[in-house]
């Protein structure tokens, strides 16, 4: 299974490079290293929200705000035009109803779908049979919310808000830090008020073991976070954007609905810009496509390394009723909402934009919700009084 | 399911992804290497002092800041 991966890593990295241009194939290996560093530090979303919803431990969170702070100093610097030689473009997106909707959609269908943006795509890698209709319903809610977009956007909305336009890049960075290490310290305080012992966002690993880590795994959460940071940057540079997942989602099926006799063409969001020129070019010269595809296979490739490539499937009626409706909620809060737990949350507050931050709110809200409406259905039990003393 | 059924699940999702794939890639053009450049990066030139228009931020068909920001519509 390793060689068999590494091998259609190797094909399809020399494809992009003979037969399509620009840095097409530094993306995908860009890609696998995020499918990578996902995999082997199992750095995840919606599990982790929810066992800070139910149970206050808020290792994973800790992590996430980590990865915040860390890629919020990468970018700042880089977007505020501290280097002029690096031109690239921040995740910037309107503040305005849509994204509050389409974040507490996608924060219900997280937990409901059982992953996320790059959730979805990691544990797909893994071989998690189930995670494949979440995957596909996704991409029908995001080719849905492509329909209906234009339709939400004439809603009440104040338009992008850029913090470093604003305030300028050191002024909006420092204010930034701030508020997240005020964060990091709140869910800290939580979760030590709940819990008598508190999970490390760990760094360390034992004498000896570290070239053994490196490449099977199990990662330190905290190499996850220097990992993703560090190739979130690469990708500002070489893609030009931040990292981003779900535009592709709706990409694929509005191809696919073309296939079939559609004409996504027709409909506003299709119809110019950058979104008419991919729907119009091969899927391979789409950076967010071909990265996704790069996610995947480094997980696969990792989960292989690992030894932890089981293919399983655990489908009760239940699971494909949450599968199904939780991708249709990811996918058409993603479209709503201007990303997802990737473009919107991490890329969106890393550029210093606005809608990140209320992606943040609403999307964790529908995550509250999601967590409720899973012990309503039965799949998880319901929450021990003596946590929801705390 | 069994372990053997499973596999041949994932085994024919992930060939039926590869042809639609490879469907896709041989149906439609490539872009040109300029073109390229520009296509997440929606680039405008604007006056010094001239403002953005505000309706611009919402619509995915026109672009948006000049030369720093991606479409909204392409995250």
């Amino acid at each position: 299974m390793v060689l068999m991966a590494s091998l259609a890593v190797l094909g399809i990295a020399l494809y992009l490079q003979q037969s399509v241009a620009g840095s097409q194939y530094l993306s995908f290996i860009i890609g696998v290293g995020l499918g990578v560093a996902l995999m082997h530090a199992a750095f995840g979303f919606s599990g982790s929200w929810r066992v800070f919803i139910r149970d206050r431990d808020g290792r994973g969170i800790r992590a996430q705000l980590l990865l915040l702070a860390l890629t919020s100093l990468l970018f700042f610097p880089v977007l505020g035009q501290v280097f002029p030689s690096l031109q690239a473009a921040s995740a910037l997106a309107p503040v305005g109803t849509s994204v509050i909707v389409g974040a507490f959609l996608f924060g219900i269908g997280m937990q409901l779908g059982g992953g996320c943006g790059s959730g979805t795509l990691y544990t797909m890698g893994q071989g998690q049979v189930d995670m494949l209709i979440t995957l596909t319903f996704f991409i029908v809610g995001a080719t849905i919310g492509s329909a209906h977009l234009q339709w939400w956007l004439t809603l009440p909305g104040y338009g992008s808000i850029s913090l470093i336009e604003q305030f300028g890049w050191w002024q909006a960075l420092s204010g930034q830090l701030l508020l997240l290490a005020a964060l990091y310290v709140l869910v800290r305080y939580l979760d030590i008020r709940r819990n008598a012992k508190l999970n490390p966002v760990d760094w360390q690993v034992p004498p000896g073991e570290f070239g053994q880590r490196l490449i099977h795994g199990q990662w330190p959460l905290f190499w996850g976070v220097i990992a993703l940071a560090l190739l979130n940057l690469s990708t500002l540079v070489v893609a030009g954007h931040p990292w981003s997942v779900t535009y592709a989602f709706g990409l694929w099926g509005a191809k696919m609905w073309a296939a079939l006799g559609g004409d996504p063409a027709s409909w506003g969001y299709w119809s110019s810009g950058y979104p008419a020129q991919s729907l119009n070019s091969s899927v391979l010269a789409d950076t967010t496509s071909v990265m996704d595809f790069g996610i995947m296979l480094g997980a696969l490739l990792a989960a292989a390394l690992a030894g932890k490539f089981a293919p399983a499937m655990n489908l009760s009626r239940m699971r494909v009723f949450t599968a199904v409706l939780g991708g249709l909620l990811l996918g058409y809060g993603a479209r709503l909402s201007f990303g997802c737990n990737i473009g919107a949350l991490v890329a969106g507050i890393s550029s210093g934009s606005l809608h990140g931050w209320l992606w943040l709110v609403a999307g964790f809200c529908g995550g509250i919700a999601g967590v409720y409406l899973r012990i309503w259905l039965r799949v998880d039990k319901p929450i021990a009084d003596k946590h929801r003393a705390g | 399911m069994n372990r053997k059924q499973t596999r041949i699940v994932i085994g024919a999702a992930i060939s039926a992804a590869a042809i639609a794939v490879v469907v896709d890639h041989t149906r439609q053009r490539l872009p040109e290497p300029e073109k390229q450049l520009a296509s997440q990066q929606a680039v405008i030139i604007i006056d010094e002092g001239e403002e953005l228009p505000a309706e611009s931020d919402a619509d995915c068909g026109k672009p948006t800041a000049a030369g720093r920001q991606a479409s909204p519509c392409s995250l």
